[in-house]
Parts: C-alpha cells; structure tokens; sequence
C-alpha cells in the first residue's frame, strides 16, 4: 500500500515530520474538532427536525374517542378491528369507508383512497395511520391489515415431545 | 437421520464449551496442547453442526414432518427449489445456518493462522467459541432445531408464498455471510486487546475478512431490496422497516471501519477508534437479530416473539459490557504515537467520513427505536416513518458522497493548498459543467440537482485520479496507455478496487435519486379498459385463471404496453392466493402478486395486479420509477470492487512480512 500510493500522493505531500508538526498538529486537532462539532450538530438538528415533522402518535380507538376534538389534526397510528357490516367499498373509485373499533366497542368511521389489501374483511385486525378531520371521521393515509402469524398456528399444535 | 441431528447439536454444546474453556487456559497458561486442542475442538465442533445441517436437510426433501420446522414450512406440494430456502425460513433453521457458517470460517480462520499469529490465535479461537457456544445453547434449549411433533401430520403447513422467490436463496446466505463474517476481524480486535499486540497486525491480517464480511452485508441488503422490489409489489425496495434497519447499521458502522483502519495502518493513530468501530458493528449484527428475534419493535419481517430474543438480550448486554471492558483495560496501551497533521489530509476526510456515518448508524438507531425511547422518555408511543428517515438520511448521504469525491483528491498527511487547488481544477470544471447541463435538462429542484451534480463531481474526481495514473506510469514511452491502465489496476488492487466500488456507490446514489421522480397511478378497468401514466398508455386485454397445483391458484392478467403511442410489450401481473392449511384443514387464503415489471435504463414499468374484484373488474396500480437498474448495476460493481482489492497480491505479502517478518 505505502508504495503502490506514493507515485500518486508523492507529488501533493510536503514536509513529512519536522519542527512545526506538533505545532501544526495542534490547531489541526482544534479545526478538526471544529469541524466535527459542526458534523454533530447538524445531525441533531436533522434528527430532532425530523422527528417534529413525522412522528406519530400510537392510540387506541377510545384513546381518541376519549381525547374529542383534541386529536383532530394529529398524525395517528390506530390499531383495532373492522366493525362488522360496515364496510361500505367503492371499488370503481377505489373509495373506502369503514368503521374501526376496540375492546371498548366504541369506533370511530375512517375513510381510506387506495388500494385494499385482500385481506381486509369484518373482523380483521387493521392498523390505520393518517389523520382526524375536524367532522370526526379519520382519514387514512395508510391501511395495513396484520393476519394472525402463520407462526402462532404452528405452536398451537406442537407440544415438546 | 433425527436423532443424530438431535446429538449432534448436543454433543456441540458440550464440544463448544470445552473449546471456550481450553483455549482460554491455553492463552493463559500458554500450553501448547491446549490452544492445539481448542483448535482441533473447534474443527470438531464445524463437523457436528455440518451433520446436523446435513440431518435437517434431508428432512425437509423427505417431507418428514415429525419434525416441527419441516411442517412449519414445507409442504408436499413445495419445488425442490425452495426445500432448501427452507432451511433459513425460519427462526430455527436459520440458527443452525448460522452457525454452520461461523463453524466454517472458524476453521478457515484456524486452517489460515496455522503457523502465524500464534500469540492472538488463542484469544480468536475463545471468541469464536464463545460465540458458537451461544448459538449451540440456543439450538438445544430455547429453540430445538429437530423439535417433534406430537402427532404425525399428512402434510405441512407451507412455505409462506413470499419466500418462494428466486432472490430468497441468495438474500438471507449474504446477510448471514455478512453478520457472521464480521466475528472474525472482532475476534482479532480483542485478541489484539489481552495480548496488547495493537500494532496493524490484526488489521492486517484481517483486511480480507473484513472485505469481505461487508461485500456479504452489501449483497445481501441490496439483494434483500431486489427482493422487496420485485415480490412485496409495493412499488419500492426500501421501507426503513425497522429488519431492513437491523442490516444496515452494522453496514454504516462496518464501512466505517473499512476506512479507519486505513489510518492506523498508515499513522498508527485511531487504535481505540478501530477496536471500538469493530465491536461496534459486532454488536448491532447480535443487536439486529434481537431486535428481529424478540419481537420488541413490530416489523413485517418479525420471527414472532419467542424467548431466543431475551437469550439474543442477554448474549448482547454481555457483548457490550465485555468489549467494553476490554477496551478500557487496555486504554493506556491504545494511546497513539502520532496525532493529525493538518485539517486538510485525507486522514481528516477519513475522520469526517467516519463521523458521518457513525451519525448515520446513529439517526437510523435513534428512528428504529423512537417508539421505545419515547414511550420511556415521554410515556408516549411514537413512531417516525419513512419521511423521518428520507428526511435525515438524504443531507448526511450526500455529504458522504460529496467526501467520496473531495477524499483521492487530497494527500496524506498534509496537502498544501496550491497542490489541492491543482487537484480539484478539473473535476470542478467538469462538475459545474454538468450541473449547468442537468439544469439545462430540467433537473431544477434542490435535491435531486445536488444529488446529481455530486454524482457528477465524485465520478470526473475519481476518473482524473485514474487518467493521472495513466499518464504518469505511460510518461516515459514504455507502456502504451491501455498496458499502463491494467497495470496501475493490477499493481495497486487496494486502490483501485476501492475507486471501483465508489463507482459502484455513484450508482447507487443515482438509483437512489431516480425515486425522486416516482410517479404512480392507480384504476379500476374492465377488459378493454386503459390506464394512461407519464407516455404510457396500457389497455387491460384479458384475464387468465388456474389451479396449477392443489394449494395454488394463480390469475393472471394482460395488458398491452404503449409508449408514446407504439407499442412496446406487455405486462403480466398475477394475483394469486395460496391455501396454507393447518392440520384440522384450517387456514385463511394468503393472497400473493406477482408484478410484472418492464425494465430498462431510463425507467422502470412497474405493474401490479392489487385486486380482482367481485364485478369482474381488476385494480391495477402502475407505477414509473425512473432509474431504478443503476442500483442493480452499482450492486455488481461493489461486488466487482470487493473483489479487486480481495485479490491475493504478492506485493502486499511482501510488505507485510518485512514489516512483520516471515511467519
């Protein structure tokens, strides 16, 4: 390595070793930790900007009953199920409406532009993210159905022999 | 066949500890025998787990499904193709492939070091051993491989149709390849660390390894991507699923480390900085497989909660605190000789490359956890998606890539500056040139005329170097320029095979920004009906359906492709379902697409069969992503890279024994 490189770095190297190296060093070491304070800071700022702008918030169904008006206009993750018999689909426009309820059976209406996962039916576990409008109902921007793990299903019948 | 697979996995138990053991006495005491018989332990040990691999194997092509994993996924019906994906499908198979593989570079490891580095081979054999200890623990108590069922079932359950891709086969052997290879080159940091032999020696030595294990990790992230790409049928390759997170931070941190050693053997300066880079990435690979295993952040690629994540929790909190430890013990002797010499040396860009990355391997932490850090610090359950990370991860890439221009540029040590100037006059020409020119072709917004115009400076700045080269070795008339290129090449692999896999990374980066200009649409249509998007205009012709095998119905639909009103081909998505039953014939159809994807240099075609609706109808979702081919192509050319500067290289032993002397 140091010789296949010295043909080409020769040329650009100067002063190797000599009096003013510790010197050198010295303020080199300074501008170096200048420049990494400034590497660090921007990858804060970057980190923390990014969090403020995408971050959203994990409820339940009557967490956000319960919070009203206040969740309007606040990026949501809601998990819950599809209450059965709502669903109302507009296929020719891709347009969904369903309603999504928990343990609490309270529910909330969402509505849903987009492709529907084929799994999607009454009774399924969903995970929407997006957000509540002003007239209460949740627009989502994402729709994720979650299907019971294949890996449960195989448990379920194994004992340790 | 069972039970021997079963013994063996125990017997390795027993086998792995007493290597643990041995070779640590042995690296104590200094006996001999000891660290000889650790060894031949550790071949011992690669044997067993090569018959128990051998044991599972033959399992899954005799459809004996007495044994649980063979039922969980296999099923009559599955091609001999995927029997053998089978093998790393799941949570228990992919132990054992794990460990087979850290079996196998034991004893490369051990084959290599036979007669050299005596001091440290003890120290790397009980590092290894430890590690193979751990994965033996795991296959006999937490998850037994051979675990039988108590009920002998008809058939299986089925390989989840997802994994019954071709880029399932290559995918999770390079990932594994990758994580396992990286135990290697930590082996020797600690080794390096009891004997205090923190010279370059481990470096050195290990610079093949560590080449390697990062080729893997590359491979098998962008292979996992491809796969994303052209079997998930969303329209990307990369979701910054919290999985996808797992594997690259210990890429971040491992090329990282790729560059930092450089430093220490050119300086001596950075000791600690590499030890603790490479224990570093040694844990985020322990740290990805708990994240993946224990089931704490929800991710599309979960194994399902299970306790090998809390033996995976332990087995990592004692990584850390033991290299930790070690690495404080040893601080004094870590100390450097040399500090840098000036702000403007390729050692500083080096270190600012360094920092970014580990910013990076920082961000990408601090995004994949934010729902835990936040519940913990907040009481509140956050989650930052996809645009926290584009968000953040764009500006510090582009930095990376704009250091990987500015880096051939400036010498070590100390540049002056008139000689620095000299170096950037061209590439700078060439690069205002061709941003003037990207913005003269309508590139105009921020980040992808930034993007481009870095692509642009990165490559003229690597292609100078090489033109210099040329010219330099072609000056005195003995060689023509073609002779004087492959020379240069050949004679300096190290070099050079780094410039090719930059090139590769401009690739990428261009890949990368191509997405930029995604552009998609969704319709519903009936036969005859079209779905025009940018200059294309498809018309849904015909539906197909199938039943090819009992489990298996495919349907698949065609549609006529025209670009610019002349037609180009057609396009092929399928929708199909697959009936995974359990034994009581339970078992809800799993709906799979297959997307049919018109590829070329300029843009993908990429459609996908979403929904056959009750009415007849079909949802079709086209999207057109632009570039996408140069990251497949910048993938090979890493690959390519890698291996350059892996070749065996007569002048590099040379160096290495005068410095060393002869072993």
């Amino acid at each position: 390595m140091d010789t296949a490189e010295s043909s080409q770095a020769a040329p650009a190297v100067v002063g190797v070793g000599g009096g003013p190296r510790k010197a050198s060093g010295n303020s080199a070491q300074k501008k170096f930790l200048v420049g990494s304070a400034i590497i660090v800071g921007a990858i804060a700022y970057l980190i923390y900007t990014g969090v403020q702008a995408s971050g959203s918030y994990y409820r339940t169904v009557s967490e956000v009953v319960a919070m009203g008006s206040a969740a309007s206009n606040m990026s949501l993750r809601l998990e819950g199920k599809v209450s059965p018999g709502t669903i109302e689909k507009d296929t020719a426009n891709l347009k969904l409406n369903f309603q999504i309820t928990d343990k609490s059976n309270k529910s909330i209406p969402v509505y849903y532009e987009g492709v529907v996962p084929d799994m999607f039916h009454d009774n399924i576990d969903v995970v929407v993210e997006g957000k509540l409008g002003q007239d209460g109902k949740f627009v989502a921007t994402k729709l994720l159905t979650s299907c019971p793990s294949r890996y449960d299903a195989a448990k379920e019948m194994k004992k340790p022999s | 066949m069972n039970e021997i697979g079963e013994y063996s996995l125990l017997i390795g138990l027993g086998v792995s500890v007493y290597a643990t053991v041995v070779s640590f006495w042995g690296a104590k005491t200094g006996a001999r025998q000891m660290i000889k018989s650790a060894e031949y332990a550790m071949a011992a040990l690669f044997m067993l787990v090569s018959i128990s691999s051998l044991a599972l194997v033959v399992a899954l092509y005799s459809n004996d499904f007495s044994i649980e994993y063979v039922y969980s996924y296999t099923n009559r019906d599955l091609g001999w193709f995927y029997r053998l994906t089978a093998f790393w499908a799941g949570q228990k198979g992919s132990l054992l492939f794990w460990s087979w593989i850290l079996g196998f570079f034991s004893v490369w490891v051990v084959l290599q070091n036979a007669n050299k580095n005596r001091a440290l081979m003890p120290y790397v054999v009980f590092i290894l051993a430890v590690t193979q200890a751990f994965f033996m623990l795991l296959m006999n108590v937490p998850s037994p491989v051979f675990e039988r069922m108590t009920v002998l079932p008809p058939d299986g359950h089925g390989l989840n149709p997802m994994l019954q891709n071709p880029g399932m086969v290559f995918h999770p052997p390079a990932l594994y390849l990758g994580y396992v290879g990286f135990a290697i080159p930590f082996a020797f940091a600690m080794a390096a660390l009891f004997t205090g032999h923190l010279g370059d020696v481990w470096i050195r030595t290990t610079r093949r390894w560590t080449i390697f294990s990062w080729l893997f990790l590359t491979l098998g992230n962008l292979l996992g991507a491809n796969w994303a790409y052209v079997e998930l049928g969303w329209g990307g390759y990369w979701a910054w699923d919290p999985v996808e997170n797992a594997s690259f931070m210990p890429w971040l941190t491992g090329t990282a480390f790729l560059h930092s050693v450089m430093i220490q053997e050119k300086k001596d300066m950075l000791k600690t900085w590499n030890v603790s880079l490479i224990s570093l990435t040694f844990i985020l690979t322990i740290f990805g497989t708990f994240l993946t295993r224990s089931g704490l952040i929800s991710s599309v690629h979960s194994f399902g909660e299970s306790t090998v994540g809390t033996y995976f929790g332990v087995f990592l909190i004692v990584t850390i605190l033991f290299s930790t430890g070690v690495i404080a013990w040893r601080l004094p002797l870590l100390k450097s000789a040399n500090s840098m010499d000036s702000i403007l040396s390729r050692e500083a860009s080096f270190m600012f490359n360094n920092l970014m990355l580990i910013g990076a391997a920082f961000a990408v932490f601090w995004g994949t956890m934010f729902p835990m850090i936040s519940e913990l610090v907040k009481g509140e359950k956050i989650t930052v998606g996809p645009p926290f990370f584009n968000q953040v991860m764009t500006p510090i890439g582009l930095g990376l890539l704009l250091l990987t221009g500015i880096c051939p540029l400036i010498a070590w040590r100390k540049a002056t500056l008139s000689n620095t100037e000299k170096n950037f006059l061209i590439p700078l020409i060439i690069t205002v040139t061709g941003s003037m020119m990207l913005w003269g072709f309508g590139v105009r917004e921020l980040t992808p005329w930034a993007s481009f115009t870095i692509c642009v400076f990165v490559t003229s700045a690597i292609l100078t170097e090489i033109v210099k080269g040329v010219m330099a070795r072609s000056a005195g008339g003995k060689e023509n320029y073609v002779s004087a290129f492959f020379n240069l090449m050949w004679k300096n692999k190290r070099r050079y095979g780094g410039y090719i896999i930059h090139i590769g990374v401009i690739m990428t980066f261009v890949g990368f920004t191509g997405s930029w200009y995604n552009q998609d649409k969704e319709a519903n249509l009936f036969p005859g009906g079209k779905i025009a998007i940018k200059d294309y205009v498809l018309t849904y012709y015909k539906n197909d359906y199938s039943k090819p095998k009992d489990t298996v119905e495919e349907t698949v639909a065609t549609l006529l492709i025209e670009k610019g009103g002349k037609k180009i081909g057609y396009a092929q998505p399928e929708h199909n379902m697959y009936h995974m039953k359990n034994m009581n014939g339970e078992g809800m159809p799993q709906p799979a697409s297959e997307v049919s994807i018109y590829s070329t240099m300029v843009e993908d075609l990429y459609v996908i069969y979403a929904a056959l609706n009750e009415d007849g109808s079909a949802t079709f979702k086209v999207h057109v992503n632009p570039l996408v081919k140069w990251l497949w192509i910048g993938s090979l050319m890493m690959a390519a890279g890698s291996l350059f500067s892996m070749w065996p290289d007569k002048r590099e032993k040379k160096r290495f024994e005068a410095l060393h002397g002869s072993v």
